[in-house]
């Protein structure tokens, strides 16, 4: 990778009042800019939208000139506050949801996107013909469709959250057990700076020689200086800034939380798409079906794309919604059911009987069988177990959104720990054992494979939101405790600030502090991620 | 007891692409799905089984319609007829109807009854029940929402919407199932590996004694001269005012004063 100098290059500013903004007096602008899925609510003075890269430089330097500052909002489907404005402006990025074209590298087969086009959107487009398509080079599309289809692994649960978003806080998903989170996936950025100019960074092009790396902007020179801790790649991780020696300018983004830049635009790589089974088996109680997993993950022969869980709790959330009318599209959990584990595993027509026959015997050892399951391969049932999966969270968040009438500082508290092999049994008694000495409801489900999976606590009112916030917190002490991740796919936004010291001590705090002053020393773009401005 | 039921695969809607110049669905390359109203078919079918009675599906399509019929066959069909020709291509409804009829005469002459969904959400023309019925000498049943045996004879609901009908029919008939439960049936691991297993007979054109004149286009009575898709478009007018003005305002903009 190069070590010269990193060259921004000038972006040209418009005319100020060509962009679109709403507001000027608080109480005129729609709450739902002011708060995103962690249902935090925020405060700002107006709301911009611009429409392409000059607007953007535009009001970037308009803010640097006026001392003002704005939060990066996209479709505001994050948990933990990213979105979330604590003054200042909002710039919502909603008119730049464009797909720009189907490109092809060394390595394969990418696409280029504004940062807000959902993950949904993404995934609608690929199952098009990629031919009637905007290509990079002439011929892609026609190539592609000779190759195709091709899909983009990463998949967060929530499907409508922009993939600007996903980068910025380099979300995971199910299926990174497999494939590895958003990170792993980008070919290119393009990133704005704070002061107006843009990065154009293609991965393995620009690096940090050790922990510095020198950015050229059209007046100034950036010293980039990484903070000394190295994070922690053994686990999945999107608690702070990605960090360590000799690392790629890219990953400095991704997973930033939009404090060092907006991105503007995004090279995600493609695979092309194979047959899968899905598959959602039922267990009699929730250590069966967790014992089931550790038995699957140290298999040899049966390589799952992704492993979910759903403990008994969360099984009965769904039956409580589906009994009061709602989810009328989604099946209801047997009544025979204790426990869920899904997999989605490769199998291609010719070999489904096979791939089905492996898992057998592993199954019945825990207590589950072939009868107790459903199993899909169309993509529509594939989309239907996955609605399943995440109504869940889904459910949760409506429950707490409609506690906020009455409690209005609450806001969902559940764990987004991970934590390695060895200490997840430990990590899972510790759970229970916690939120059962407060008295408290939780349920249980998601990425078990990853040790990974979402406790998400039953709140009724701002004493139970009080004893879960205190239980989180101890959750991400033992957590690091055991060499995990207090925030392994959601980020730190502004709901988990307080875990970023328990990972890099005062020192590493500090140095980030540093780095986000060299990149942006009036602290004009999302003030409160990460640190306190 | 032997339920036929004749079931189509249809472009998936969610991604339906439409050709500029003849305003046709473009096919080529397109995901696909089981018609949704087949989807009711089969519940209904299903649902009428009791022990030692058997679930047929038929479908009249590509190669690529087996993957329709192996959806039915792990959702509780015991056997499959994929019709395919290449001289079935361009059929109207008309000539489906003749090669569904003709399947039935040759191939599966004792049925009981014969179930179908209301329309195809691609052609939705709704007539491949009624002239099926017709070309075999059967009684077509519209609006059906369901079915049940009873003292040996079909009895069957009929929802008009503002009527909802009672009947009781004997003998086989063809039944025009208009909707169904929502919540999807969900196979298991293991009707899906039996699925695998359960036969799919593949016929062709002369294994249905059918003249080229009698199937696709050279079968089919109707030309689909063209279709214009209809694009709507709203102007939107912002009112201010007082309540009353801008209910003054509503009513002028609607013309009623």
């Amino acid at each position: 990778m190069g070590i010269e100098p990193v060259r921004a290059i000038r972006v040209p500013s418009v005319p100020f009042q060509g962009i679109k903004k709403w507001g000027g007096t608080r109480d005129s602008l729609p709450h739902t800019f002011l708060t995103d899925e962690s249902k935090l609510s925020g405060h700002a003075k107006e709301i911009y939208f611009p429409s392409d890269e000059s607007q953007l430089a535009t009001l970037l330097r308009h803010l640097n000139r006026t001392g003002g500052h704005a939060t990066i909002s996209g479709m505001r489907t994050g948990v933990v506050g990213g979105a979330v404005p604590q003054g200042g402006s909002v710039i919502c990025m909603e008119n730049m949801d464009s797909l720009i074209g189907l490109g092809k590298d060394q390595q394969g087969y990418f696409v280029r996107v504004q940062p807000n086009m959902t993950l949904r959107s993404l995934q609608r487009i690929l199952r098009q013909r990629y031919s009637s398509l905007p290509a990079l080079q002439p011929g892609v599309g026609e190539e592609m469709d000779a190759q195709g289809p091709f899909f983009y692994p990463v998949d967060p649960t929530e499907q409508n959250g922009s993939l600007g978003g996903n980068v910025a806080a380099n979300s995971s998903g199910a299926r990174s057990f497999r494939y590895g989170p958003t990170r792993d996936w980008v070919r290119r950025l393009r990133v704005m700076l704070p002061n107006g100019d843009i990065l154009d960074i293609v991965r393995g092009e620009h690096g940090f020689q050790g922990r510095e790396c020198k950015v050229v902007t059209e007046d100034d020179v950036i010293h980039l200086r990484l903070p000394s801790y190295d994070f922690n790649r053994g686990v999945k991780n999107s608690a702070g800034l990605y960090c360590h020696e000799d690392m790629d300018l890219i990953d400095l983004f991704i997973g930033s939380e939009g404090t060092l830049g907006v991105i503007t635009e995004i090279d995600l790589r493609l695979m092309p798409s194979y047959p899968v089974l899905s598959i959602l088996v039922f267990f009699p109680d929730d250590g069966k079906a967790l014992s089931f997993v550790a038995d699957l993950r140290l298999s040899s022969s049966i390589r799952p794309d992704l492993i979910e869980y759903f403990d008994e709790a969360a099984l009965g959330l769904i039956r409580d919604v589906k009994a009061k009318g709602g989810l009328r599209k989604l099946p209801c959990p047997p009544s025979y059911a204790g426990s869920a584990v899904f997999l989605d595993l490769p199998a291609g027509a010719e070999d489904i009987s096979s791939v089905l026959e492996s898992i057998r015997p592993l199954l019945r050892m825990h207590g589950g069988s072939p009868e107790r399951s459903w199993c899909l391969h169309d993509r529509r049932g594939r989309e239907m177990l996955r609605d399943f999966r995440h109504s869940i969270p889904e459910t949760i968040f409506q429950h707490v959104g409609g506690l906020k009438g009455k409690n209005p500082g609450i806001h969902k508290m559940g764990t987004d720990v991970s934590v390695p092999d060895a200490a997840f049994p430990e990590m899972m008694e510790y759970y229970a054992q916690t939120l059962r000495s407060k008295g408290l409801r939780w349920v249980t489900f998601g990425h078990v494979g990853d040790n990974h999976p979402h406790v998400e606590v039953i709140l009724h009112d701002m004493d139970d939101f009080r004893k879960a916030k205190d239980a989180c917190q101890v959750f991400a002490h033992k957590a690091v405790q055991l060499g995990g991740s207090p925030s392994a796919e959601h980020g730190i936004g502004k709901l988990k600030r307080e875990y970023l010291p328990l990972l890099y001590g005062s020192q590493g705090c500090k140095e980030l502090q540093a780095l986000k002053r060299s990149v942006d020393p009036n602290g004009v773009l999302n003030r409160g991620n990460l640190m306190e401005w | 007891m032997k339920i036929l039921v004749m079931v189509k695969q249809v472009p998936d809607a969610e991604n339906v692409e439409l050709d500029p110049q003849t305003g046709n669905i473009r096919r080529d390359g397109a995901e696909r799905m089981l018609n949704p109203y087949c989807e009711f078919a089969l519940q209904a079918a299903v649902s009428l089984r009791e022990e030692g009675d058997e679930v047929v599906v038929v479908t009249m399509g590509p190669r690529s319609a087996e993957e329709a019929l192996r959806y039915c066959l792990e959702r509780g069909a015991d056997r499959a007829y994929l019709l395919t020709d290449k001289d079935f291509a361009g059929s109207d409804a008309w000539a489906t109807a003749t090669v569904l009829s003709r399947f039935l005469q040759l191939h599966e002459p004792d049925h009981d009854i014969v179930l179908t969904g209301r329309q195809a959400i691609d052609g939705d023309t709704g007539q491949v029940p009624a002239e099926l019925a017709v070309i075999s000498g059967l009684e077509p049943f519209y609006h059906v929402r369901s079915v049940s045996k009873q003292d040996g004879m079909w009895r069957v609901t009929q929802d008009y919407g503002d009527e909802v009908r009672e009947l009781m029919i004997s003998g086989s008939c063809v039944l025009s199932i208009a909707s169904g439960s929502l919540e999807p049936k969900v196979p298991s691991m293991v009707d899906v590996q039996e699925a695998q297993g359960k036969p799919l007979k593949v016929l062709d054109r002369e294994s249905l004694d059918l003249k080229k004149s009698e199937a696709g286009l050279a079968g089919s009575r109707t030309r689909v001269v063209k279709i214009v898709n209809q694009v709507h478009t709203r102007a939107s007018q912002k009112l201010q005012g007082t309540p009353a003005e801008m209910a003054d305002g509503i009513l002028q903009a609607g013309g009623w004063i």
